[in-house]
């Protein structure tokens, strides 16, 4: 054909003094949107030319909020279950123990507690100790639990089948008997033992009641327990004094004022103790706690300070450590896993710079026809951006099928929405910022080297 | 005319190469007006690639005084650099230079995308372009479905489509055989003759000189002549 310009629909080039007045004003903004458009439509055509090689640097930054999300998960699946367990011990429980052997409180001293500590609004002394046990033809050894009619409220403990006994029962040293959900099922095998006997230390036993399961491993075991009033387990253990009383506050604020007004109470009846030191540097009392407790028996001749004696402690406090030292934990667990997804960032990276350079020349040429800088920027970011994204998609799936296999090797982890949302915000930042040196290197070549290499 | 397209005055260049230092160009006096077409000879080495890449904003020189259109160009960032380029100058390269995976259309199409130009006028104006240098067939193929004549004259059409005072071709006919390079000449003249743009072109080869209108002799980075051709 011959080499001039054919005839055809020719007014199509035009002396060049005429562009300015034949192209069109177009907005600024409409012109760059135009490039951010074209800018991205490059950016997705370069991820999807290289499919292979796309999969395997997403691959890494999907193992990163794999992992990320499991341990994260794992962490606060342990602070979920630890929270459970002092849960299930009853909200707002204050327990009240002594130290040391020679210093033991009157069983009286739980109801007195009530009276004196208007926070206060149950207690119940509380008697462990086992008994020999025969039903029928099972016989065994189970612990058991002696407490006044108030425990169910305390622990907020429900029946599951039968009554709890009453402060007559407590006062009168019934012998009735509530089970343990578990010893309930395993002695009885599902029939309702409400009504029938059993023998405990050789006795006759009335059973009353089923108490809800409460979960294994939690509320130290009161699933596989028998309780019964107090007053009967002192005669079965020949024990008169208690060792521990459990109490509950009306909310957590009344609880903590509680803690506070036991501990002063505790101080002084240390201090009123003729064998002590005093208790030292003690604040005026109370009206209200001046009146006359009797004071905790004292058997030994050399007692130390309060504190070291009795321990009142406040489950909503240690519901509060036990979660902080979990959430301590889960944060190190998430930071110990984020640096897998720095070694994906490593891999992007990699990945970017061999594209830089394999596109050398096709940088050259686009900047010699117009391309600026932040275009380049632009298009090399939204790759780095779109792997990343797809890498953390992926792996945030991963970690939902992953957390199913390990709730069924018995691990829970838990995600959160938070959880999903910071490693995923992670791996787009680490996508971002190992990204940046590829483009940055990329649109900083001059166009006439750049255009040299191949 | 009163202003030259392009003015070079002193312009060196020092390429760093480690501890060696190259100098490319050693002092270049140029002067380009509107509606020449300048050949610019010389054998390898002696600076005619750097010359033309510094005049198409490719290089900046190490020192001297530059002016296209009466605006300094030493003194511009890259980013108005990039928008001279993009409105002014067309380049057509002896390798050609198309993006493989893009069909004619979508080649040409690029500097009007960098213009910020809608998909649908690019669309039209590419179509145009292509049509006029005789590739009104052709375009939707792909350069490797395409002859060297053909690809060049794509290269062209490329380098027209946004409407360019100056085009520079860096030995366009290098790669072509002679029937090929013919057309491509033809098709340089006619555009210089009938719609005035400015031509600047690197060449090895006399034949292809003689079609211009002035031919500028290098040698060893400085220019040792010139000659115009009637």
């Amino acid at each position: 054909m011959p080499g001039d310009l054919t005839p055809g629909p020719a007014p199509a080039l035009q002396p060049a003094a005429a562009a300015a007045v034949d192209e069109p004003r177009r907005s600024p903004l409409l012109a760059a949107w135009v490039r951010f458009v074209y800018t991205l439509q490059m950016a997705v055509t370069g991820v999807l030319s290289q499919p292979l090689r796309s999969g395997l640097t997403a691959l890494s930054v999907v193992i990163g909020v794999v992992t990320v999300v499991s341990l994260i998960g794992i962490g606060e699946g342990a602070r979920r279950s630890v929270v459970a367990q002092f849960a299930s011990l009853g909200e707002n429980v204050i327990i009240i123990e002594t130290l040391d052997d020679r210093f033991q409180f009157e069983p009286g001293l739980a109801e007195e507690l009530v009276e004196r500590v208007s926070e206060l609004a149950y207690a119940t002394p509380v008697v462990e100790t086992e008994a020999a046990v025969r039903w029928r033809r099972e016989r065994g050894n189970l612990a058991v639990l002696g407490v006044n009619e108030q425990f169910p409220l305390i622990r907020d403990h429900q029946l599951a089948a039968g009554t709890f006994f009453s402060d007559l029962h407590v006062r009168q040293r019934s012998r009735v008997v509530v089970l343990g959900y578990n010893v309930a099922a395993r002695l009885l095998g599902g029939r309702s033992p409400v009504g029938q006997t059993m023998t405990v230390e050789g006795r006759t036993f009335r059973i009353i009641g089923v108490l809800n399961p409460k979960g294994t491993g939690q509320a130290g075991g009161i699933d596989d327990m028998i309780v019964v009033p107090y007053t009967v387990a002192q005669q079965i253990s020949g024990v008169r004094n208690v060792r521990q009383i459990w109490a509950k506050a009306d909310s957590p604020e009344q609880a903590d004022l509680a803690v506070a007004r036991l501990g002063r109470i505790f101080r002084r009846e240390v201090g009123l103790s003729p064998v002590t030191g005093g208790g030292g540097g003690e604040k005026p009392e109370n009206p209200d706690e001046a009146g006359g407790v009797a004071p905790p028996r004292s058997t030994g001749s050399r007692l130390g300070s309060a504190e070291e004696l009795v321990a009142v402690t406040s489950l909503n406090q240690m519901v509060k450590e036990a979660d902080r030292a979990n959430r301590v934990m889960t944060v190190m667990l998430g930071g110990i896993a984020a640096v897998s997804l720095l070694v994906g960032g490593i891999g992007i990276m990699n990945i970017m710079l061999v594209s830089v350079s394999e596109r050398t020349s096709e940088i050259g040429l686009r900047k010699a026809l117009g391309a600026r800088r932040t275009d380049l920027l632009t298009q090399f970011l939204a790759e780095a951006f779109m792997l990343s994204v797809a890498g953390g998609a992926a792996g945030l799936v991963l970690a939902l099928i992953s957390r199913d296999v390990l709730g069924a090797f018995g691990l829970q982890a838990v995600i959160t929405p938070q959880s999903a949302l910071i490693s995923l915000g992670l791996a787009v930042a680490v996508g971002i910022v190992f990204g940046v040196y590829p483009a940055w290197t990329a649109s900083d070549l001059p166009p006439a080297e750049a255009l040299r290499r191949k | 005319m009163s202003i030259p397209l392009a003015e070079l005055s002193n312009i060196h260049r020092v390429f760093r190469q480690g501890q060696v230092e190259v100098h490319a160009l050693r002092g270049v006096d140029l002067r380009i007006d509107h509606g020449e077409f300048v050949s610019i000879m010389g054998p390898s080495g002696s600076g005619k690639s750097t010359l033309l890449n510094i005049i198409g904003c490719l290089d900046r020189p190490t020192s001297g005084r530059y002016l296209l259109e009466g605006r300094d160009v030493v003194s511009m960032n890259d980013s108005r650099l990039a928008d001279l380029r993009n409105r002014f100058i067309g380049f057509v390269f002896q390798m050609f230079h198309l993006l493989p995976k893009l069909t004619a259309v979508q080649n040409v199409e690029l500097p009007l995308i960098y213009r910020g130009w809608p998909a649908a006028d690019r669309r039209r104006r590419a179509v145009e372009v292509l049509q006029a240098v005789g590739l009104g067939e052709r375009l939707h193929h792909r350069p490797t479905q395409m002859s060297g004549g053909e690809q060049q004259r794509v290269a062209i059409a490329r380098a027209l489509a946004g409407r360019p005072s100056l085009i520079l071709a860096d030995e366009p006919t290098g790669n072509l055989d002679s029937r090929n390079s013919e057309e491509i000449m033809n098709l340089f003249v006619r555009l210089n003759r009938e719609q005035g743009i400015t031509i600047v072109q690197v060449t090895h080869e006399p034949d292809m000189a003689q079609m211009g209108k002035r031919i500028v002799y290098m040698r060893d980075g400085c220019v040792v002549g010139e000659e115009r051709l009637s």
